[in-house]
């Protein structure tokens, strides 16, 4: 049988016309995965999906956590905790000039040289009158190799001298030293301090939504704590190396018109912190829990990657702390635990850019570097955030939407 | 669910709807890019793209015409762009390899199966397979085509016109 043109295209249409294919059973989750957020109400209860996933939080700040544990701890750093020395010796043999010999040779460390500028009477001391360091001690009297070092020169000595002929006599000499100090800081002299140890820079954290991290090592300073007496009197210096924070929180979404989201959350911290002291060493830990608020514009995507740029603040509330000293001082805890008291939040405001990439439906794992600054809360406690408020990071986590 | 709630909800980007609707058409749709593609992988690749774009252009779904026919030419659109990106649809057969112009005897299609017709039509030069799909199954016209292609509409009548002949020439192959 012969047909025509029009008849020969009918027979195909005819023949075509329904036919099917079979289609592999993982496409719709390829195309699912680029498919524009569901702005319906999720079938899920939300309060199932907020314990899924805060569960994924909790395990993923444990594995974090597990990791970090697992990472050598890094030495303290001895040299600095011995870098400055205690004006002991220095008020055995009174000098006429009493006040200036303190200033002149309180802040002298015995490890390395580092004067402070003598404005009443240069040439007194033969230590130089501007600020040095060297690696030797001129100024440094023969007897310094009996004293106790710690880090921090504006601090009151921890250890009764040999020579002290009473305690009165040792108090007076003690509030000399004090005032002199005083007196330095309201002058504006140049005070030497530890030098920090850098910050590698970028660090990494895992987690389950958006978290900082840190790490930084801060000068020598001292800390309150829950033993006002003893530290009247015996106040000790301290020298933190911060370890990286480990944040773990869930965040959530709102998508706003024209690529803009608004997201915010709880996010829980964690700051640990390694310590030594003339008291002995131990270690620090925070805990925090914070609310972020971030503003996220999405200005590429490109298949199941998108590109955007978020700028927010966030708050943290303090929750808990506590010390444990190893040290060897009798006077203080030996090695208990010391609560640590806080009632400051701490703000601080983030700018980020980052890359996600989309997982499965609304979830995507992101990695995004940032940079923060974190405000001085006056707070007594020392942290990470405190000794080094300005940080740059490296986030990686899992985002989702609701 | 019918289709216009399903249509609906999707403009709402239900997740439930748009696999609902993805179920309903992707076997379809999978023919039709088949038979642009010639190879289940790069159909593949034409069935994801294209779905993407149904499920983000549907707003623009206004219910004139078919909502079957409005995915299609979604479809067919997306594979002639792929096609064109990969200036896949230069590649034909030089007329001198063609046997010379018979009397057509197209009485043969009635008598092979849909998915012979299908792999046979998978064999054409993307170029042939462009056109023939475009003008035999699709309905264009040559003017239309030639727009789409880019191509004078001398060039898709004699492309038409060839793979009809191929068509021909392997049909009767298939019955010997």
């Amino acid at each position: 049988m012969k047909i025509d043109d029009k008849q020969f295209e009918k027979a195909i249409q005819s023949k075509l016309a329904g036919h099917e294919a079979d289609v592999r059973s993982d496409l719709w989750a390829a195309i699912e995965s680029q498919l524009p957020r569901n702005t319906v109400a999720p079938k899920v209860p939300l309060y199932r999906r907020i314990i899924g996933y805060s569960a994924a939080a909790v395990a993923a700040g444990v594995v974090a956590t597990v990791i970090w544990w697992q990472l050598p701890e890094k030495p303290l750093d001895s040299k600095v905790v011995s870098e400055v020395s205690m004006p002991v010796q220095t008020i055995v043999e009174p000098q006429a000039n009493k006040r200036q010999q303190l200033l002149t040779e309180v802040v002298t460390p015995s490890s390395t040289t580092r004067t402070v500028p003598n404005r009443e009477s240069k040439g007194n001391t033969t230590a130089a009158q501007e600020p040095t360091i060297s690696t030797s001690s001129p100024t440094a009297p023969e007897t310094r190799a009996e004293e106790e070092t710690a880090p921090g020169f504006a601090q009151a000595p921890t250890a009764t001298p040999n020579s002290m002929k009473s305690e009165d006599d040792y108090r007076r000499k003690l509030d000399e030293f004090e005032q002199a100090g005083r007196k330095l800081k309201e002058e504006g002299q140049p005070t030497i301090l530890p030098s920090r140890k850098k910050s590698p820079g970028i660090q990494v954290g895992l987690m389950a939504a958006n978290a900082t991290t840190g790490k930084s090592q801060n000068s020598a300073t001292a800390i309150r704590t829950k033993t006002p007496m003893l530290l009247s009197r015996r106040n000790p210096v301290y020298h933190f190396d911060h370890k990286m924070p480990i944040s773990a929180g869930v965040t959530v979404a709102k998508t706003l018109p024209r690529n803009w989201e608004l997201e915010s959350g709880v996010v829980y911290t964690y700051l640990y912190s390694k310590y030594s002291s003339t008291n002995g060493n131990g270690s620090q830990e925070l805990h925090y829990l914070g609310i972020p608020l971030n503003v996220i514009y999405r200005f590429a995507r490109i298949k199941r990657l998108s590109f955007y740029a978020s700028a927010g603040g966030q708050v943290d509330f303090y929750l808990a702390g506590r010390q444990k000293d190893e040290g060897y001082d009798e006077g203080i805890s030996g090695s208990g635990y010391k609560e640590l008291k806080h009632e400051n939040v701490q703000f601080s405001v983030q700018a980020n850019v980052g890359a996600a990439l989309t997982l499965y439906k609304q979830t995507e794992l992101y990695l995004e570097p940032y940079m923060a600054y974190y405000f001085e809360n006056n707070s007594s406690i020392h942290n990470i955030w405190k000794d080094k408020p300005f940080n740059f990071g490296l986030t990686l986590g899992v985002r989702t939407g609701f | 669910m019918n289709e216009a709630k399903l249509i609906e909800a999707c403009k709402n980007n239900d997740a439930r709807a748009q696999r609902e609707l993805y179920e309903s058409f992707a076997r379809k749709m999978m023919s039709v890019c088949l038979r642009y593609a010639g190879n289940r992988e790069m159909a593949e690749d034409f069935l994801q793209e294209g779905f993407i774009k149904v499920f983000t252009s549907i707003q623009s779904y206004n219910y004139e015409g078919s909502f079957e026919g409005w995915m299609r030419r979604i479809f067919v659109n997306t594979a002639l762009e792929a096609l064109r990106k990969n200036d896949l649809l230069r590649n034909g057969v030089e007329l001198d390899t063609l046997e010379p112009q018979q009397e057509a005897d197209y009485s043969a299609v009635e008598h092979i199966s849909a998915d012979e017709l299908m792999e046979l039509i998978a064999q054409l030069p993307p170029g042939f397979r462009t056109v023939f799909n475009m003008f035999a199954v699709e309905g264009y016209s040559h003017r239309e085509i030639a727009q789409a292609l880019h191509i004078t509409e001398s060039t898709s009548r004699s492309q038409y016109t060839r793979a009809k002949r191929l068509l021909q020439k392997w049909i009767k192959e298939l019955e010997q």
